[in-house]
């Protein structure tokens, strides 16, 4: 039950606003709060119910292979977890800035939450399909929200390649439904080996390139600079934070259950796409004026190393793309409501002007600091620990090429965040407008400190293992089809 | 994380008398709250320096070897920030190297502990290794940085930093003699005494000196046997003292007259500052292996372990090293301390002034150079630590030896004194070199940059293409 | 039979991507989405054909086919037609602020 309420709550707070808001603002501004952890509250719910052992929900009581199934194992239940605190930062971050004034903005945002918890919870490939849309066009909205020429462009090209991606998984699962006659992901495990190889290439590439245009690889990220970099911060922290993680979870979930025996050279090319990620996404970082577009290379990068660790396909390499993934959400919604605030003070993006802030924004800068040295991999904090495992598990697949691609990007990273720093450091005038920074302020030190405390876990409490653990559960496909079919 | 090994508490040794002896010269070199910063910034390294040589694994070993980088660079980024960003970059690099070796020994061994690692992941551990004590070749972030940090800070880089390189180093070997070790060494001391000779650049000239200095501890490690090991353990604890006073006795010429360039300097110092000049005097004198100093005891000690094993060209060209390093402190001294003569020295200015500031500044170089003089007079006091019965040290032919070398160094120093006042920089062929390597990486560079035109067609273009070639990919290797 | 529809469906799918890769205008951009979707949707309607497919209650030879690919297909129109509307918005609120529909101009946003 709490599984199908992880969707339909937030899908109804979504209906519900607009009742709110014609009732008059103050009652919109009570019920936020509630609706926020309510949702944050049942995502957290569904995350822990399927942890330790598969939970399951069929609609309607029609068992797998007729109906719809939701299925929470322990790989959803890590990404609905970092779904749910994104959202909630995200969520009281711009409930912060804005208020309750622009309240078309919490309708689309609840709506995005709705689906991006059904993408996760779903076992059905066709209904993954369409919550897949659905938190897409969220995302173009959300996007181009801000009406400014940057934000429609972007929102535009972020549409029009998300759509094309989102037609080659509808391609791939067309052609998986003619192979299969099934569309139930469990069914489709089973029965996906048997096809001939040509429809498996075929749905493979399909699906690879879809789910890695909406995460961000590579070959396919053109929309993503422009995407993260125009949206208002808050947006930016979620798209860059969460949204990407979904179609990250999308991608790893379904090359290892349709992929893993049949074809395991589709984890090679998730390497490969990773390695060229991290390379791309690190050299146009270096180059770049304007501080949100740099952090959206560095999204870029950043996700080459999980789709680095999750080509592996090992139970350790699974393990560090997660455990990546945790840390890169805390990481990047940090670096961008940090950054995105003082922006917003300074009336510029551009780096070299953005001089003087040490002086002004103390805690804020320091924030940023921490964020930075953890997202370049600097111990102790946890982009190193993360770092090690995604170098442990390239070491073990024999994959020198990704190991030292990732000391490289350490390297590279380093100097682009370092020019940052040091203008941040430089002295100068400070901010020309001012916002209250207490929020963000609050945020950013939250989670750097969550930054420190996960970097020094690992050396207490072996997180590396239950990382692992997880990621052997994930590579554990008959498992998973016999808790799903055998209901 | 308790270590009882020797070799740790050795290397502890050195760092805690060469963080104590920077802590009082920070009094005496900073004012105010550049003063704190620096002291808790030298506290830090300190601690963890520690926590590196009692590390257990690998991992552990990176993570507080990269912390001492972050506090060394901060340090730097006091005075020059592209110097320390290079540094920075050049110890990300190294420890990520060292992280992939580390890798690879747990998965193949089943352990990380310091020490030995499986052949192929070897040659990781010892690059990474490599870049920290600047082996030639990628050695090009030491002169900048060590040259370019203020004084206390170079004092730590070149007396401590490095040092934990060697240490890995010397952890990770094992009891066999290792040729590549031993080429690397006697390249790295003549190629550091040659390029040091052309510096006009105080600073530059001593951190050349740490290169050739690492290729004596290298080489040595690279012989295998005990003495090898604790000739090189020994170089590298007098090391930190006589090189860490060498850069404090720049450091007070440089706050005194304003400038290290010895083609600027008035050259009265060694009567402007007498007791800078009698510590500088005894710094030279160990680095250039006069008996009595620290650097005779651990150069007879490598030495020794060459002779032992019948590798008489390293032995040699050691020997050749040792009389560049002569001549190039006599250059040092003379052009810094003594060419002005005493018409030229500042009437009126003396050393006391500097004192009204504190005399902790001096205490520190004291310490230094007691212990240089310490350890040089009685080196037996370490047996006990490395557990090695000690070559005779006073014993005639060593003497001669070292004495034949200072002789020869002076001399020629005296002959080719003009040719060298002026200092030349040469590898302009490297330079080119390096510049045409360069283009192939900005071109990449130039066309993915230009890949983010901002046309849509051109980006559905990039993803059709390579959606065909993923789909060839899969279809050319499908099993 | 079914191959030439499979065929074709391909090649309605081949031509949307066409359309969007060589035309300059986005409106044109936005139909060649719809052709694509057309396209992948005339696939999946097109694996529902059973042979010789029988309805429930009433044995007519031939006149039942799988509904499980309609269901799928009006779903996946609903999706589109969304998509398409967010498009079009889009595509006017570009238009004032380059005065164009010309891909080629609408480069504000580069490197």
């Amino acid at each position: 039950m709490t599984l199908v309420l992880a969707v339909v709550f937030p899908l109804s707070c979504a209906f519900l606003i607009p009742l709110l808001h014609l009732y008059g603002g103050a009652l919109l501004r009570k019920f936020l709060p509630v609706m926020g952890l309510g949702t944050l509250a049942l995502t957290l719910a569904a995350a822990l119910s399927g942890f330790n052992d598969y939970a399951l929900s069929f609609f309607g009581g029609w068992p797998a292979r007729l109906g719809v199934v939701f299925v929470v194992d322990s790989l959803s239940s890590i990404f609905l977890i970092l779904v749910a605190f994104g959202s909630g930062i995200s969520l009281l971050y711009s409930y912060d800035r804005m208020g309750t004034g622009p309240w078309r903005f919490y309708v689309i945002f609840f709506l995005l939450q709705a689906s991006m918890n059904g993408v996760l919870l779903t076992g059905d490939l066709f209904n993954m399909f369409v919550f897949y849309e659905i938190f897409s066009l969220t995302a173009y909205l959300l996007v181009s929200y801000s009406l400014t020429w940057q934000a429609v462009e972007a929102g535009l090209k972020y549409l029009v390649m998300g759509t094309v991606g989102a037609f080659f998984i509808l391609l791939g699962a067309a052609y998986a439904f003619i192979a299969n006659k099934t569309l139930n992901m469990a069914a489709l495990a089973v029965s996906l080996p048997q096809i001939p190889k040509a429809t498996l290439v075929v749905i493979a590439a399909c699906m690879v390139v879809g789910l890695s245009l909406k995460a961000g690889a590579f070959p396919f990220h053109f929309w993503l600079p422009d995407a993260h970099s125009s949206a208002l911060t808050a947006v930016s922290a979620l798209l860059s934070g969460v949204v990407i993680k979904v179609s990250v979870y999308a991608l790893i979930r379904i090359s290892l259950l349709f992929f893993g025996d049949p074809l395991p050279t589709v984890f090679d090319v998730i390497t490969a796409l990773g390695v060229i990620s991290l390379l791309g996404g690190h050299l146009m970082a270096f180059k770049q004026q304007d501080i949100k577009r740099l952090l959206a290379y560095s999204t870029v990068a950043q996700i080459g190393y999980i789709m680095i660790g999750a080509g592996m396909g090992t139970a350790m390499g699974i393990g560090a793309a997660l455990f990546h993934s945790v840390n890169h959400m805390l990481m990047k919604s940090g670096l961008f409501m940090t950054a995105g605030h003082l922006a917003e003070e300074m009336k510029t993006r551009n780096i070299s002007h953005m001089r003087g802030l040490f002086a002004h924004r103390k805690g804020l800068v320091l924030a940023f600091t921490v964020l930075a040295a953890a997202i370049v991999g600097v111990p102790p904090l946890n982009g190193f620990m993360s770092k090690w495992y995604l170098v442990m598990a390239s070491v073990e697949k024999g994959n020198l090429l990704a190991a030292l691609s990732l000391v490289f990007g350490t390297v590279i990273s380093a100097s682009y965040y370092l020019r940052v720093l040091h203008a941040f450091y430089a002295p100068g005038d400070g901010p020309k407008k001012y916002k209250d920074p207490r929020c963000p302020l609050a945020v950013a030190v939250v989670l750097s400190g969550c930054c420190v405390v996960l970097g020094l876990l690992p050396f207490f409490y072996p997180i590396g293992d239950i990382f692992a653990e997880v990621g052997a559960k994930a590579l554990d496909v008959k498992n998973y089809v016999a808790a799903v079919l055998l209901q | 994380m308790a270590f009882g090994d020797p070799m740790s508490l050795f290397f502890a040794v050195s760092s805690t008398v060469l963080s104590v002896a920077v802590l009082f010269y920070n009094e005496w070199y900073f004012e105010g709250k550049e003063r704190r910063t620096f002291n808790f910034l030298t506290v830090g390294c300190w601690v963890a320096s520690i926590g590196a040589l009692f590390a257990q694994d690998w991992l552990v070993f990176v993570v507080f070897v990269e912390v001492v980088s972050l506090i060394l660079w901060r340090m730097i980024s006091f005075t020059d920030t592209k110097a320390a960003l290079i540094y920075l970059l050049a110890q990300l690099g190294a420890a990520g190297l060292i992280l992939i070796g580390a890798a690879g020994a747990s998965l193949e061994a089943g352990t990380m502990a310091v020490g030995p690692v499986p052949s192929e992941w070897r040659w990781f551990v010892l690059v990474g290794l490599g870049v920290k004590t600047a082996f030639p070749g990628v050695h090009f972030w030491l002169p900048k940085a060590h040259s370019a940090a203020p004084t206390p800070a170079s004092a730590l880089l070149s007396g401590f930093a490095v040092k934990l390189g060697i240490y890995g180093i010397a952890r990770l070997g094992t009891f066999a003699s290792s040729p590549e070790l031993l080429i690397i060494g006697s390249v790295m001391a003549i190629f550091g005494v040659l390029k040091a000779l052309m510096q006009h650049d105080a600073k530059r000239l001593l951190a050349y000196h740490t290169v050739s200095q690492l290729g004596y501890m290298v080489a040595a490690l690279g012989v295998g046997t005990l003495l090898g090991l604790a000739g090189a353990l020994y170089h590298a604890l007098a090391h930190a003292l006589f090189k860490g006073l060498l850069f404090l006795s720049v450091g007070r010429l440089e706050k005194f007259y304003g400038t290290k360039d010895l083609r600027l300097l008035r050259g009265s110092a060694a009567w402007d500052m007498p007791y800078t000049f009698v510590l500088f005097i005894v710094g030279a004198l160990a680095i250039s292996g006069f008996p009595g100093m620290s650097g005779f005891a651990s150069k007879v000690m490598i030495k020794e372990a060459l002779k032992e094993q019948g590798m008489y060209p390293v032995y040699w060209v050691l020997q050749a090293a040792g009389v560049g390093t002569v001549i190039s402190f006599c250059k040092l001294g003379y052009y810094g301390f003594l060419s002005g003569g005493k018409k030229g020295a500042i009437v009126g200015r003396k050393e006391g002034l500097a004192y009204s500031r504190g005399s902790f500044g001096f205490l520190g170089m004291v310490i230094l150079a007691a212990g240089t003089v310490f350890l040089g007079f009685d080196p037996e006091v370490t047996s006990g630590f490395l557990k090695i019965s000690m070559p005779g040290f006073f014993g005639w032919d060593n003497v001669f030896s070292s004495l034949l070398v200072v002789s020869l160094g002076v001399g020629i120093f005296y002959l080719v004194k003009d040719f060298l006042s002026s200092g030349f920089r040469g590898s302009v062929v490297l330079d080119g070199l390096w510049k045409k390597i360069q283009h192939v990486p900005l071109a990449v560079h130039f066309v993915i940059v230009k890949m983010h035109s901002g046309r849509l067609r051109f980006y559905l273009t990039v993803v059709v293409f390579a959606t065909l070639a993923i789909l060839l990919y899969l279809a050319k290797h499908w099993r | 039979m079914i191959k030439i529809s499979y065929a074709t469906a391909i090649f309605v799918f081949c031509v949307g991507l066409y359309t969007i890769l060589s035309k300059r205008n986005l409106f044109k951009t936005v139909i060649g989405l719809t052709i694509m979707e057309a396209g992948a949707l005339m696939l999946i309607v097109t694996a529902g054909y059973v042979h010789g497919g029988v309805p429930p209650l009433i044995p007519i030879e031939g006149q039942a086919v799988n509904p499980l690919p309609h269901a799928f297909t009006l779903t996946a129109i609903v999706i589109g037609a969304s998509d398409v509307a967010l498009a079009l918005a889009l595509v006017i609120k570009v238009h004032r602020r380059y005065g164009t529909v010309d891909l080629d101009k609408i480069r504000g946003l580069k490197e």
